[in-house]
């Protein structure tokens, strides 16, 4: 159960929701919230107290359009309506993946959300991965106005992202690679967290691999060259292996490459229904 | 009423081996089923309990006066406050009954703490939410002391001890040699002797249903009544009268529904007495519901094994050391402590060895404390005995089934008096073996591996045999190995059965239903069961040790019997034959070609003692006790005693294959076969077997309950406590062999607690058979993918 008393806003648009974060809160934290699956079960753990929630699922930020060929993708966009788009099952088959390998079952599918996932920055999440390997764009919104940031910017360190005080993410701007692609997930059991995720964009130069968990932030590595060499290429780039309670950095280290490999091997083997 | 003859039935259906569904299955899948936290008594607040931050410190001051004066604050209460009215909680099996050391065991900690999470505090609100939040008010001023957190630091000359009272001059809770023969020399004269050294993960169980209780005390009568998502309420009720210094007779424990055991809900939690004591003081009904970050800080495993095997160069073993350390957290006073003496105990299973040098010592270390859970020890020894039989076959280049059969003892040897005492009822063991190998059509799987294996693919199988002591009982505790149970027919002919066994959502009520329902030639629908309530029910254990159908099934169908006997008497009367011609069945009562419905001589003996009733004594009711042979609790000249009556046995066989580069193990297949003697219901014992065998499969690649340097449990969820999901169990493959024991009315054996050590066993034979052309061993569990993939470099540096 939720201890501390807070007070809850849900705005209805993305500058009310900006507006309301510029003033400032009486006192205390304001979590943002999307879905609400990783605030929510802080908040009922009582391991985080916010005195303020904003619940952006009332802004109108629950879509997924396309435009002179990028696709725009509302923050609070759910696995779920991933899931279901046509437009990303034929453009954007990577998220499509991810979104199904999501763990937890229909209550994530239906409540979480790419965008949240993103905020929260979790090394063991499965968005930030796809986001960089797909040179999103971030559109964050203030009360001054927009900013845009790529993926590979937005995602500081392991639960920090580059949202200043009084920004939120409003949507984000992908322009679908040409080529094939592909998702690969490592988990140590059904009910794990992701372990080390890779994501792969193919290209001429022979691609880009980027792989999530193993260090605070995504890692991309370029794949050109034989299938085996990428298995050296990503060890070499793994300078910074982060531990956590699911695996040690090592482990993910001496996997890493492993995983890439796999990565680039399925490349467009992506589930079509589930 | 006046009894009708009829015309004869026919014989009536035979419910005892059928597998008739659960019989009030209908309210749980509809959800009115109750458990103690849909009970909500007007007036109800809840405690909140605050729990220490460090592994070891000393209390040098709580303040609660910040929290008591805010105006949400019912009540708070420290260790000293409730003191005057709360003493030490007895232990369910107190250390030194067995030599050990003695602790006293508070509600809220006095003086010093001893793990992270340690109840050092408690409020009560109206509310949840309040009570949590109120705790944030609370100021405890800490002196942080040195934690010990693993067992070889805890017995280092120069530990810091744990515990302050008399007689602790080590962290060694008890130590325990169980020694037969002389193995120092079987070593010399074997032809080959191995060595390993196995780690044993902290790992527990997880109900669903997280701890509940609910605490009335009435001030107008002087009574306190606990709901309790407990397994045994009449030994509760003792342990709260002598905490709460009241008597027994003040004192009602009612088990509503419990949605999970697994014994994590035996008793000696100090939330137990917490919650009655406020009740007390406030006199209004207080609830406590666990957090599931509470059940995680139990734990009930964490062994080191060191095991020396001698045998000869045709497998045949000679001798068997194992001087293994249990760590088993701090001490509580909840059972979980004694699953290691057991580990001990068991050895060495169901395999003949002339020579055994068994010593369990078990340590206090600041880690959570133990609770009994499912295999209660006795899973661990059947991991370690069935490593040492593959590494005997592996020495020897031998077949692992082969090994085994040329070491178990022979159907023709029972009863077998082991090294350590036990008397091994029956079975057929080498049988089981066979119809594993048939089960799992062997020889063509090792023809499939081999294939694999010339693709670079790695396929392992893993046998494994389960010996599992069941229903037992120890002197002077509370594990009883006896129960009792009441049987009443009612004027109307409809029974009701009060039982001093209970359900933790097993469903043994549905196979005494079936028991009774077939000695009184009743239907099952006639039959309702009450369990769990010291109100009404006969003085009795509970649920633990796959006792259930042994002494609560046993007991029920001798009351069943004595009220068979007066309705025969009558409707012998009645029908104008010998009491010992009435045949039961289908509601009715027939001889010689005529019937009476059971309902009719029912009523006739308590309406009618006079007439046809004057041979019998109303009422139709009977209170009977189940006392199973074979038990021996007088010591022999060595000081052994014989504490369980029945032992089941198992043959689990897993099929994974290791991915390599990553070590993650997928399992493929699992079988078992199993014999638990005459099933009353193989519906219900397959489900325990399913369920125990998801819990081995957790043991063995998952579940791992670990601490960072301060002492602080790291896996307070089941994100990080990965307990295995649907998806990550095979289907479930489950064989009969009935070998009835001879020490049972009916022959049944226990069911329900075995499983894990078997599943678990064969799941890590598997995982090694498959590591095995690389050179790899596993030397631990869990079988997590860093776990294996480090056999895997180990082998290749």
């Amino acid at each position: 159960m939720i201890r501390k008393r807070f007070s809850y806003h849900a705005p209805a648009s993305a500058e009310q929701a900006a507006d309301l974060l510029a003033s400032s809160a009486r006192d205390g934290e304001t979590a943002m919230i999307g879905g609400g699956t990783w605030v929510v079960a802080e908040m009922t753990s009582g391991t985080r107290s916010p005195s303020r929630v904003i619940d952006l699922g009332r802004a109108g930020l629950k879509r997924i359009d396309q435009l002179d060929g990028s696709i725009t993708i509302g923050a609070t966009t759910t696995y779920r309506d991933l899931i279901d788009s046509r437009v990303i099952d034929t453009q954007l088959p990577m998220l499509r993946s991810l979104a199904l390998a999501v763990t937890g079952g229909s209550q994530i599918w239906n409540r979480g959300t790419l965008g949240g996932s993103a905020c929260y920055a979790n090394p063991n999440s499965d968005a930030p991965t796809a986001l960089v390997a797909l040179r999103a764009t971030m559109r964050l919104r203030s009360a001054a106005g927009t900013r845009e940031v790529s993926a590979s910017a937005f995602f500081r360190d392991a639960y920090a992202v580059d949202l200043a005080d009084g920004e939120l993410l409003e949507e984000l701007v992908i322009a679908p690679p040409q080529t094939p692609t592909g998702y690969y997930k490592f988990k140590l059991c059904e009910g794990s967290w992701p372990v080390v995720t890779g994501a792969y964009v193919a290209g001429e130069d022979g691609g880009r691999v980027t792989l999530g968990g193993v260090q605070a932030t995504p890692l991309t590595v370029s794949a050109s060259g034989a299938s085996d060499a990428i298995v050296d290429a990503v060890d070499a780039a793994v300078t910074d292996p982060r531990d956590d309670t699911l695996a040690s950095g090592q482990y993910k280290k001496s996997i890493a490459g492993v995983i890439a490999r796999r990565t680039i091997e399925q490349a467009d083997v992506h589930p079509r229904r589930r | 009423m006046a009894s009708t003859v009829v015309a004869a039935d026919d014989a009536g259906p035979r419910y005892v081996g059928s597998s008739e569904r659960k019989r009030n299955g209908d309210a749980f899948l509809t959800g009115r089923a109750q458990y103690v936290n849909d009970i909500s008594p007007p007036g109800l607040v809840h405690m909140a309990v605050l729990r220490s931050p460090y592994a070891h410190a000393r209390i040098v001051e709580i303040d609660t006066s910040a929290a008591s004066a805010d105006p949400r604050c019912l009540l708070a209460v420290t260790g000293e406050l409730i003191a005057d009215q709360v003493d030490p909680i007895p232990h369910f099996i107190d250390p030194s009954a067995f030599g050990g050391k003695h602790n006293d065991v508070r509600a809220l900690a006095i003086g010093k703490v001893v793990y992270t999470g340690q109840p050092v505090a408690a409020v009560v609100a109206k509310t949840r939410n309040d009570a949590d939040d109120l705790l944030d008010q609370i100021t405890v001023r800490w002196e942080p002391l040195t934690p010990v957190l693993e067992a070889e630091a805890a017995l280092a000359p120069e530990a810091p001890l744990l515990y302050e009272d008399e007689g602790w001059e080590d962290n060694i809770v008890l130590q325990i040699p169980f020694i037969e023969g002389d193995f120092e020399q079987a070593r010399r004269e074997a032809d080959h002797v191995i060595e390993e050294e196995f780690r044993i993960q902290r790992y527990s169980s997880q109900p669903i249903e997280t701890r509940g209780y609910l605490a009335e005390w009435d001030e107008r009568t002087q009574s306190l009544t606990l709901h309790a998502a407990a397994q045994n309420p009449h030994p509760l009720r003792w342990v709260l009268a002598h905490a709460l210094k009241l008597a027994e007779s003040q004192v009602r424990v009612i088990s509503p529904n419990v949605g999970g055991g697994f014994g994590l809900k035996m008793h000696g939690h100090p939330e137990e007495a917490l919650v009655c004591d406020l009740s007390r003081r406030l006199n209004r009904p207080v609830k406590w519901i666990e957090d599931r970050r509470e059940t995680l800080l139990i734990g009930a495993r964490e062994h080191v094994h060191r095991y020396v095997v001698a045998f000869s160069s045709d497998g045949v073993l000679l001798g068997f050391k194992d001087h293994f350390v249990a760590n088993v957290g701090a001490i509580s006073a909840a059972p979980g402590w004694a699953m290691a003496y057991l580990t001990g105990l068991t050895f060495p299973t169901g395999y003949k060895v002339p020579h055994t040098d068994i010593l369990s010592t078990i340590v206090t270390t600041n880690k959570g404390p133990w609770n009994a859970s499912r295999g209660y020890g006795k899973e661990a020894t059947n991991l370690v005995m069935e490593r040492s039989l593959d590494l005997v076959a592996q020495t020897l280049q031998m077949d692992v089934a082969e090994v085994r059969r040329r070491n178990l003892i022979d159907k023709s040897e029972f009863p077998y008096r082991t090294n350590t005492g036990l008397n091994i009822d029956s079975g057929d063991y080498r049988a089981m073996i066979d119809k594993t190998l048939a089960m799992l059509d062997y020889d063509a799987l090792r023809v499939e591996q081999a294939r694999l294996l010339e693709q670079g693919r790695y396929l392992g199988i893993g046998i494994a045999f389960e010996l599992t002591p069941e229903a037992g009982g120890i002197p002077g505790t509370f594990v009883g190995a006896y129960d009792t149970t009441t049987v009443k027919m009612d004027p109307s002919g409809r029974v009701t059965v009060l039982t001093g066994v209970t359900t933790p959502g097993g469903g043994n009520d549905t196979g005494i239903a079936q028991l009774v329902a077939d000695e009184l030639g009743v239907p099952m629908d006639d039959i309702s069961v009450v369990q769990g309530d010291t109100g009404v029910c006969p003085f009795g254990f509970g649920n633990y040790s796959g006792r259930s159908m042994v002494v609560g099934g046993h007991s029920a169908v001798l009351a069943a019997r004595d009220i068979r006997e007066k309705l025969a008497t009558v409707a012998g009367t009645l029908l104008n034959v010998a009491p010992t011609e009435a045949r039961f069945g289908r509601g009715n009562i027939a001889a010689d070609g005529r019937s009476v419905p059971v309902a009719d001589v029912a009523y006739a003996i308590y309406t009618l003692p006079f007439t046809p009733g004057h041979n019998v004594e109303p009422p139709l009711e009977s209170t009977r006790t189940y006392r199973p042979d074979n038990i021996v609790h007088v010591p022999d000249a060595a000081g052994r005693i014989q504490p369980y009556p029945t032992y089941s046995n198992a043959v689990h066989s897993a099929v994974v294959e290791v991915d390599i580069e990553t070590g993650k193990v997928d399992l493929q297949r699992f079988g078992v076969m199993h014999d638990c003697g005459v099933m009353i219901n193989p519906r219900f014992v397959e489900g325990q077997m399913h369920g125990a065998v998801a819990m081995g499969i957790g043991a063995a690649l998952t579940e791992e309950q670990s601490y960072d340097a301060v002492g602080r449990l790291e896996n307070d969820r089941f994100k990080t406590y990965m307990i295995p999901r649907p998806s990550d169990v095979p289907r479930i493959e489950v064989g009969h062999q009935v070998t009835p024991s001879p020490y049972t009315l009916l022959g049944v054996k226990g069911a329900g607690e075995a499983g894990v050590g078997g599943a678990q066993a064969a799941i890590i034979n598997a995982v090694n058979d498959a590591i095995l052309p690389l050179g790899g061993r596993l030397r631990r569990t869990p079988a997590s993918p860093p776990n294996v993939l480090d056999a895997i470099a180990k082998a290749r540096s």
